[in-house]
């Protein structure tokens, strides 16, 4: 302690710079901690309000159906609900205060085990007509009118698994009187398995059943094993990106920690020498040294992990908010705080190690001579440079200082390269994913959508044929399936459709009334699926096969099957549950309500729906061009930190040049040119490994989605970048030609004495 | 034993005048002072000592004088220019163009060879002399001071004296009218240290004012004038030419802790 005190004393402001710049850098490897600070919270909110790990639609089940459930082997608790989408009358009472158009009514059963409401305010509600509100759609004491009855709000909460959607939770038999079919429509189980494939067994023997009613599942299984979360998944993917920026985070700590540390040992070289020369020993002397780059690493822990657990929380926080709706209490992540409090110590023993070794072993005459332990022409390279006259004068002082300290040099280029690297990652990925939405959809050519609400395929076969005959207006199906344990989308378009144009990368499309369907390319290629292979679908009521007749290049993971033929196997002959048109007239003013029973439906245009897509992108960007600004930062603070030390040790140098008559703008040019080729070397390596992490991160998202996204670096970004090196390097120099004229010559130079 | 050097022609006209000079760092109770009231003048051609012991303001007056170090109050004019009120670029020119400065630590850059350091003096120096003409001064002030074999070499791979002598030759190409040498001698062996003060001593008889700062009473018996020191004050100053004054300028400096 008292030898670091000693090195603050002597160089107060370069240590606190480098120990602000590596507690940075720690607090950096924080987001590290993101997936797990998540998770923890997700994980703690599905414990404490009891996530099934099977949730399914059905189609109407009775008390007794669902008692039966119970009974199956390896089901431990079954809890059902009655879900419904009503149209919500905005005109009575706290419905004006929403500017929602539909709103979710969901049937809690009171003794249920599962899915249990958390309420914010109020109290739950006790019988018919009382219901819980979803958080900003009502208050208390409001009252509000939804699927033409009216419910009197008395609390304001909501379950997990529709934590998010505007939602009414009530009594389940008042609820189930308004779905159709007049039952619950919807199952949480809670299981006892091994592993997923003993839980699609489960699913396997309630599915049967319920057949052995009549009934059948209404949409595919979800799945969520030990406790995860429907977004378990995405924040896993998320993580992985995360934690590539945490491992570049740790890497710019650990060149910061290397450069720092050699700096503070080297310098000591002369004084190390003289210690030796007075009978020091290497060992003690080694030992001495070492412990400064652990006093200054200890001290940038004390500042750095408290900001690791701040960042990682602030980003879990936004992921949380943003994705899930819930906001999560505090988490620490234990083996992340540990592990860069250790990793840390012990790179700064490795560093220091290193650099005491080789500051000890210094030949002693040398060393005695030589103030800052790098003279230069040690070296047969270095010599021949010094043969050579390349430029000016100015120009050869610039070129061979690089070389002087080849290892300080390369720090500085990677320190550079890392920041450019996350800035242009950051804006790459951003441009990926946007481009890869927009090429989702650009198939579709329909300009408004409506998707019915409920599970299943609540529009019926009547209303899928008037929809049919009217020109620019056509039904389909949107539904989910899996193949080979990869959930696919599952659309049922019309053989003829207008509304889906397939960019058929091979094959064609599938043929009226045929089992046959047309391919993801992307999904295909990662998945070994040909055409004419016949694939196993699981669709929600059970498996069935399909011919491979056409691969597209849509950029998803979906197949597409002929309407009539996906509806049949689904369970629901005829039917539909969304609805395409070419304009944009309503589909209310379409389909007479009157005439049909219709369902809720959510109906969405293009451009709402890119835009909604934009705004998750949005939000993704957000978060990862936040992370990325912590890691650039960091690594641009390093690189501040390491030429300062660099311009400092220097400074003896620039004063003699002073002396010599050398003005400002020369010492200015002397620098510039000594850094802008440095800054070049390290911008180009940066976009370079921008461009390959760019790739690498798209990589591994295609190969664990099996998906084609494609890369698009972002270009439009270089410009900006490469600005912001330059203006960085710039300012560099103008501080440093600032504060080393501020300074008396004489006094500057005495200190070198 | 220094012999001292050859008469030379002494003009009496200032090239140095110092008024009132003082030098302090900080303020208050910690303040620290290099020199105070200083008035002094150097005539053209001169070889001044300036002597006196540890922590006296020798350096600190040397250092005013070369202008890279600015008073805190009190005027200075040198070659006929006022220095306490430049600026910093402004004072940096005039030095390039009229100061030579020896240093104790030689401060050559470590990563240009002998002749490159004497090169840059010149290109500074803002004399416009073209690259050839710069190499050949180089070279030939090079072999003045007894390197002509050495002007390839690498500060690194030269001796103490070796590189004092390169610090020499970059101080006077140029040409400077005054040369400030701050104890020139003090990190070289007897030998080397003989070179260099004869160096100097030639300098000052080719009509270049000399001041240098030393210790050493043998190299300051040598000067046209003795300058002593004491607690930043101006002590005495003797002219060699009296041996009753120059002997009264040795116990001044003797009285005061500087070893002969």
């Amino acid at each position: 302690m008292s030898g670091l005190l000693g090195q603050v004393r002597r160089a107060p402001g370069r240590i606190i710079a480098s120990v602000l710049a590596l507690s940075l850098a720690i607090g950096a490897i924080g987001v590290l901690a993101i997936p797990t600070v998540t998770e923890g919270s997700l994980h703690a909110a599905v414990e404490r309000d009891g996530l099934g790990d099977i949730i399914v639609g059905t189609t109407p089940l009775d008390r007794q159906q669902v008692e039966l459930l119970r009974g199956i082997p390896n089901v431990a608790s079954v809890s059902a609900a009655a879900v419904v989408a009503v149209e919500l009358d905005a005109a009575a009472g706290a419905g004006e205060r929403s500017a929602v158009d539909t709103v979710r009514l969901i049937g809690l059963a009171p003794d249920r085990e599962l899915d249990l409401l958390r309420i914010d305010a109020g109290r739950v509600a006790t019988g018919p007509g009382e219901v819980v509100a979803s958080p900003g759609l009502a208050e208390p004491g409001d009252r509000i009118v939804a699927g033409g009855r009216t419910f009197d709000v008395v609390g304001v909460g909501a379950a997990l698994l529709w934590v998010g959607a505007d939602a009414l939770y009530g009594d389940i038999d008042e609820m189930a009187a308004l779905a159709r079919g007049a039952g619950t429509n919807h199952l949480s189980i809670l299981a006892v398995f091994d592993d997923e494939s003993s839980l699609r067994a489960i699913v396997a023997d309630v599915r049967e059943a319920l057949a052995t009613d009549g009934d059948t599942f209404t949409e595919f299984p979800e799945y969520l094993p030990d406790g995860t979360t429907p977004i378990d998944a995405d924040i896993r993917q998320v993580s992985t990106l995360i934690g590539m920026l945490g491992v570049m985070a740790g890497l710019v700590a650990l060149v910061l920690l290397a450069s720092t540390t050699n700096t503070l040992i080297t310098e000591r070289t002369r004084e190390v020498a003289v210690m030796r020369a007075l009978g020091g020993r290497r060992r003690p002397l080694r030992r001495r040294l070492r412990r400064i780059a652990i006093g200054i690493t200890a001290a940038s822990l004390v500042v750095g992990l408290p900001l690791g657990v701040v960042i990682s929380n602030v980003i879990a926080r936004m992921v949380l908010e943003e994705f899930v709706g819930i906001t999560p209490e505090v988490a620490v992540d234990w083996r992340v705080l540990v592990g860069s409090a250790v990793g840390a110590l012990i790179g700064a023993r490795l560093v220091a190690a290193r650099a005491a070794r080789r500051v000890t072993n210094a030949q002693l005459a040398a060393a005695l001579r030589d103030r800052e332990g790098a003279p230069f022409g040690a070296s047969w390279l270095q010599r021949s440079i010094a043969a050579l006259p390349t430029g000016g004068l100015i120009s050869r002082i610039a070129t061979r200082s690089s070389l002087r300290r080849p290892g300080r040099t390369v720090a500085v280029v990677a320190q550079i390269a890392a920041a450019v690297g996350v800035a242009f990652l950051v804006p790459s990925l951003a441009t990926s994913v946007n481009e890869y939405n927009s090429a989702a959809f650009e198939s579709w050519q329909w300009e408004v959508s409506a998707v019915a609400e409920d599970a299943g395929l609540p529009i019926d076969a009547a209303v899928a044929d008037a929809v049919d005959g009217v020109a620019g207006f056509e039904a389909g199906i949107y539904t989910f399936g899996s193949i080979d344990d990869w959930e696919v989308d599952a659309w049922g378009i019309r053989h003829d459709t207008v509304m889906f144009d397939a960019d058929l990368r091979a094959g064609r499309a599938p043929a009226p009334g045929e089992h046959e369907t047309m391919v993801s390319a992307g999904f295909a290629e990662r998945r070994g699926i040909d055409i004419g292979d016949t694939i196993e679908v699981e669709l929600a009521p059970g498996t069935v096969p399909y011919e491979v007749v056409g691969l597209v290049d849509d950029y998803s993971r979906a197949i597409y099957i002929d309407r009539e033929i996906l509806a049949a196997d689904v369970g629901a002959p005829g039917r539909a549950n969304v609805v395409w048109s070419l304009s944009e007239t309503p589909i209310g003013a379409l389909i007479d309500g009157s005439r049909f029973d219709l369902p809720t439906l959510d109906v969405s245009t293009a451009e709402e729906v890119r835009a909604e897509s934009g705004a998750g992108r949005d939000a993704i960007v957000v978060i990862f061009g936040a992370i990325g600004a912590i890691v650039a930062g960091v690594a641009a603070l390093a690189v501040m930190s390491s030429m300062l030390v660099s311009l400092f040790e220097r400074r003896h140098e620039l004063a003699a040049l002073q002396s010599l008559g050398a003005r400002r703008r020369r010492l200015r040019g002397l620098l510039v040119r000594e850094l802008l080729p440095l800054g070049a070397v390290g911008t180009a390596l940066g976009l370079v490994l921008g461009g390959l992490g760019t790739r690498g991160i798209i990589g591994s998202f295609e190969s664990s989605n099996a998906v084609d996204i494609g890369v698009v670096d972002a270009v439009g970004a270089i410009p900006f970048v490469v600005g912001a090196t330059v203006l960085m390097l710039v300012a560099l120099v103008l501080v440093a030609v600032r504060s080393a004229s501020r300074r008396p010559i004489a006094v500057t130079l005495r200190g070198a004495a | 034993m220094h012999t001292g050097p050859e008469p030379h022609a002494v003009v009496h006209e200032p090239l140095v005048e110092a008024r009132d000079l003082t030098r302090i760092w900080g303020k208050g109770a910690g303040a620290q002072i290099g020199v105070t009231g200083v008035d002094l003048r150097i005539d053209r051609g001169e070889l001044v000592a300036i002597v006196g012991p540890s922590g006296s303001g020798k350096s600190t007056l040397g250092a005013l004088i070369a202008g890279i170090d600015t008073p805190t109050s009190g005027s200075l004019v040198v070659a006929g220019t006022r220095i306490d009120r430049m600026k910093v670029d402004q004072l940096a020119a005039w030095r390039g163009a009229n100061v030579g400065i020896v240093f104790q630590d030689f401060h050559l850059l470590p990563t240009l060879t002998a002749q490159e350091n004497v090169e840059l003096a010149i290109e500074l120096g803002g004399s416009g002399a073209g690259r050839r003409l710069r190499r050949r001064a180089a070279r030939t002030m090079l072999d003045r001071v007894g390197l002509g074999g050495h002007h390839r070499k690498l500060p690194a791979q030269m001796s103490g004296g070796e590189q004092q002598r390169v610090g020499i030759a970059r101080a006077l190409v140029t040409q400077p009218a005054l040369l400030v040498a701050d104890e020139p001698t003090g990190a070289l062996d007897q030998a080397n240290g003989h070179v260099v003060f004869e160096l100097l001593t030639a300098v000052a008889r080719n009509g270049t004012t000399v001041v240098f700062i030393t210790h050493d009473l043998a190299l300051a018996a040598a000067a046209d004038r003795i300058v002593s020191m004491i607690d930043g004050q101006v002590a005495s100053v003797t002219a060699q030419r009296s041996s009753g004054a120059l002997a009264t300028g040795i116990t001044t400096a003797m009285a005061t802790g500087v070893a002969p």
